[in-house]
């Protein structure tokens, strides 16, 4: 087993890399198929990396493997979720409530 | 940092808030999961964590806006399911503890495991033909601290789920604003 020294946070959002020549994305000779599906899940808009997990049907360590790979690589970009005291100061949970009560 | 942190959900940077589902076997939490988000299966399975090969989470998103997400996360944390536990409450906003009265025993693991280092609530999940109890007389069996909120719900009932996840977020906003800031690095654990 590979020693990685990153670990993904599960509700970390995976977006493509700005910049990142996404023509040209997977003609690498080590990025396999699993590495291009997961940034085609993440094109459209940033996904956590639960979401890529459970709708890939691979496990957790799978697709954190996966990811470092792409970050190493400079595909994509992976922001971990803000510190919960930060997110209070950002005003971020009026946003969640307004969300929850609408959904 | 602090500060290198505080853009973080701003406008362009996606960002996420990560909310625990957790309580006793059979307790309704995978119900709670689906009633509000769209629910998946999640295996949990990682080397670099030590969490197991078998072990599955309920999760489930709600969308907030574009690039801001609300995650549940649906466990059990007793058993010996400390990497899962810790895995899940990093930099997690707070917890659901689901209770049954019938064992409100099978909370107590949960609460131990929370109560001091994340916000949480106890959602009482009213079981049909169930006799109900006061708020109160949960919170002393249970032996809360003062102020943790107590909730009667029906987790099959969306908007009942709802009201518990706002509840949550609600009392959350408060214990994070009055929280001193070394507490939260406490719960980065496997952030990066």
């Amino acid at each position: 087993m590979r020693q990685r020294d990153r670990v993904f946070d599960l509700a970390a959002q995976v977006a493509v890399a700005p910049g990142a020549r996404t023509a040209e994305l997977g003609a690498g000779e080590w990025l396999g198929p699993r590495h291009t599906a997961v940034l085609d899940a993440c094109r459209v808009s940033a996904r956590p990396v639960a979401e890529l997990a459970a709708e890939a049907g691979l496990t957790v360590g799978t697709v954190r493997a996966l990811l470092d790979d792409l970050v190493t690589c400079g595909c994509a970009v992976v922001h971990p979720p803000a510190p919960p005291a930060d997110q209070v100061g950002a005003r971020v949970l009026g946003e969640v409530i307004d969300a929850l009560r609408a959904a | 940092m602090r500060s290198g942190r505080r853009d973080a959900d701003g406008a362009g940077t996606p960002g996420a808030v990560k909310i625990v589902v957790t309580g006793g076997p059979g307790v309704g939490k995978t119900t709670l999961v689906g009633t509000v988000g769209e629910l998946r299966t999640l295996r949990m399975e990682d080397p670099s964590t030590g969490v197991p090969a078998g072990t599955t989470v309920d999760f489930g998103r709600i969308a907030v806006r574009r690039g801001l997400t609300a995650c549940l996360f649906g466990a059990s944390m007793s058993g010996g399911a400390e990497e899962l536990g810790n895995e899940l409450c990093a930099r997690a906003l707070g917890v659901v503890v689901l209770a049954d009265v019938r064992r409100l025993g099978d909370s107590f693991a949960a609460v131990d495991h929370v109560e001091g280092r994340l916000p949480f609530v106890v959602a009482v999940n009213c079981f049909p033909g169930v006799e109900r109890h006061a708020p109160l007389d949960i919170a002393r069996a249970l032996d809360l601290v003062d102020g943790t909120p107590v909730l009667l719900c029906d987790v099959r009932d969306r908007d009942s789920g709802k009201e518990v996840l706002i509840r949550l977020v609600e009392h959350a906003a408060r214990w994070w604003e009055q929280a001193p800031y070394a507490v939260t690095d406490v719960t980065a654990g496997t952030g990066v």
